[in-house]
């Protein structure tokens, strides 16, 4: 027997691992030339992307991308081999792909260089992340669903508050109506009291369906998405819930809106929900404390370099060091009513911002609650 | 018997509500006076007033309750009627067991607050009437003499004129001149006449 047929030679023997490596590997790899042009396409690639390698060899790597991505590929290469910067070479990041039946996926790409027979190649290697981000997609939807149960329970605790914001403007329409309907009935009545009737009913229906239109905003299910907020803003429109709580508990509330804050990436539904909850629990601390007129604070402001905050401050009885460490997890409760989830849930939504909430005893009795929100969280999600 | 029109003070922390309850005075020619705390009440209440007191229950800073509180303290007798809004009752009962006269749930019938305006101030009269009769007979009283009052004092605790000339040492036909003075002074001609008017002096 031949020794070379024994022993294959070296290029044969790479040739075959290579080509068995190629098999193997979980991820799928594509591997271009400097034209673009596709050179292998391993199985798990086929697999991946629907096509059989045999279709796509000698093809631009472009068929694989849908848009934005295909357009602006070949000017990438371009630069890049002329010497620019490398987008994407050496690291890895979060693109699309797209197969063969037309469907676009997450994929996240890492990209290598190779040099061999004289020319440039690059090796593609491509993870799928269609499970992971359905995993994500459901896990913000729970998210979710638990603020959006949290805000009903929340709306069930101010309900009284909320039931009287609504019976003032209905008092007052239906004793503006009824002292018209007397001056009509004694028939004296004057241009100038008809007119003070008709405007006040009808600022005062007004009044109170905003008071409901408030409601249902906040009370709405919501897009996980999250937006470019101005957290002093999403502060300010809490304040229309807060205000008739604080007021029926017969406690001040005053607000410190720090100036030229940065905009945060956020839900502002949910941060207004974890600021009524943080407000509810100071009213509940204070109501039987006799510093009640000192009242409560709600400060926004610079954290640090990367993050802001908002913190409410009270005066009331204060989180007893027993359960200082608990008070986060889920049915700890100090409260006669409710649950014990409103703080477990208030740190879900904040951590899910990539913030955190954390407690600290006022130095002058009470208790200061503080959310820290990262400012660029939108790049952080996107490396 | 009252020397001014009633008034009507309204004290709410909420304008539209004011506004309205001093419209609906107006409709049925009640003078009404509005604040929009308990503290600008305090600061501006006259007490010669003839007044009946309309205040919300709930007000941020002083509440209806402390304003009560108050008005008891300084020894004010301003007939008071709470509004309240909904949940509040326990408020409502706290505030009828220390001395308000009435409360009202809003949204109320207009009807109801009137009536219970109308109560309160026919309250308010009898309660001035009856303090400015007490004060009548105390002036009366302060005309007796030092032995008038004496006798006067036995008199209506029913002593017979014989124990009281024995009580004083002096003789039963002087304790009759003293007690004719009295009557004289008192301007009543009964012995019941004389000891419902002290009774009346001592009530207010």
């Amino acid at each position: 027997m031949p020794k070379n047929t024994r022993y294959p030679r070296k290029s044969d023997r790479s040739a075959a691992e290579l080509e068995a490596l190629l098999t193997a590997a979980v991820d799928a790899i594509v591997l271009i030339d400097q034209d673009g042009s596709i050179v292998e396409f391993n199985a798990a690639a086929e697999k991946l992307f629907g096509y059989a390698t045999d279709e796509v060899k000698g093809l631009s790597v472009e068929l694989l991308m849908p848009e934005p991505y295909r357009s602006s590929h070949a000017g990438y290469m371009q630069r890049y081999l002329a010497g620019g910067e490398p987008h994407i070479i050496g690291k890895g990041r979060e693109v699309e792909g797209l197969k063969s039946n037309g469907e676009t996926f997450p994929i996240w790409l890492s990209v290598g260089e190779a040099l061999y027979d004289d020319s440039r190649h690059f090796v593609g290697i491509i993870r799928d992340l269609t499970e992971m981000r359905a995993a994500q997609q459901q896990r913000h939807e729970l998210e979710a669903n638990l603020a959006h149960v949290g805000r009903f329970s929340l709306m069930g605790e101010m309900a009284a508050g909320i039931a009287h914001e609504i019976n003032q403007p209905l008092s007052a329409i239906a004793t503006y109506s009824q002292a018209a309907k007397r001056m009509m009935s004694a028939g004296k009545i004057e241009q100038a009291d008809l007119e003070k009737a008709c405007n006040g009913i009808s600022d005062q229906v007004h009044r109170a369906g905003q008071v409901i239109e408030n409601l249902r905003r906040f009370i709405k299910k919501q897009e996980v998405s999250k937006q470019q907020v101005d957290l002093n803003d999403v502060i300010r429109s809490a304040m229309s819930l807060i205000i008739p709580d604080t007021n029926a508990a017969g406690i001040k509330v005053a607000t410190k809106y720090a100036e030229d804050l940065p905009s945060i990436v956020a839900n502002a539904v949910q941060l207004q929900q974890v600021l009524i909850n943080l407000t509810r629990n100071a009213v509940d601390a204070m109501r039987e404390s006799l510093r009640k007129k000192e009242g409560i604070v709600i400060e926004t402001g610079r954290f640090d370099d990367n993050r802001v905050f908002f913190s409410v401050t009270d005066r009331g009885t204060g989180v007893s060091a027993r359960i200082a460490d608990a008070i986060f997890h889920p049915f700890v409760t100090t409260k006669r009513e409710g649950l014990g989830v409103g703080l477990a849930i208030s740190q879900t939504i904040i951590r899910s911002h990539g913030g955190e909430l954390g407690y600290r005893p006022n130095p002058s009795g009470g208790a200061i609650f503080t959310v820290s929100l990262p400012i660029e969280e939108e790049q952080v999600s996107d490396q | 018997m009252t020397n001014s029109d009633p008034l009507v003070y309204i004290v709410d922390d909420d304008e539209a509500v004011r506004d309205s309850l001093s419209l609906l005075m107006r409709s049925v020619d009640l003078a009404s006076q509005t604040f929009g705390s308990a503290v600008e009440f305090l600061d501006a209440y006259k007490p010669t007033a003839h007044a009946c007191l309309v205040a919300d229950i709930r007000m941020p800073g002083l509440s209806g309750l402390d304003l009560q509180q108050e008005l008891n303290r300084r020894g004010v007798a301003l007939p008071l009627i709470f509004i309240t809004g909904h949940g509040d009752v326990p408020m409502a009962v706290k505030a009828m067991q220390t001395g308000a006269m009435d409360f009202l749930q809003k949204p109320f019938r207009d009807q109801d607050l009137l009536d219970r305006i109308h109560k309160a101030l026919e309250r308010d009269r009898k309660t001035r009437d009856s303090r400015r009769m007490a004060q009548k007979i105390r002036d009366r009283i302060a005309t007796l003499t030092p032995r008038e009052t004496e006798v006067m004092a036995k008199v209506v605790e029913g002593c017979a004129n014989k124990v009281i000339a024995m009580d004083l040492g002096v003789s039963q036909r002087t304790v009759e001149l003293h007690r004719a003075r009295v009557m004289q002074k008192m301007g009543v001609r009964s012995l019941a006449g004389l000891v419902r008017l002290v009774a009346q002096a001592e009530g207010s």
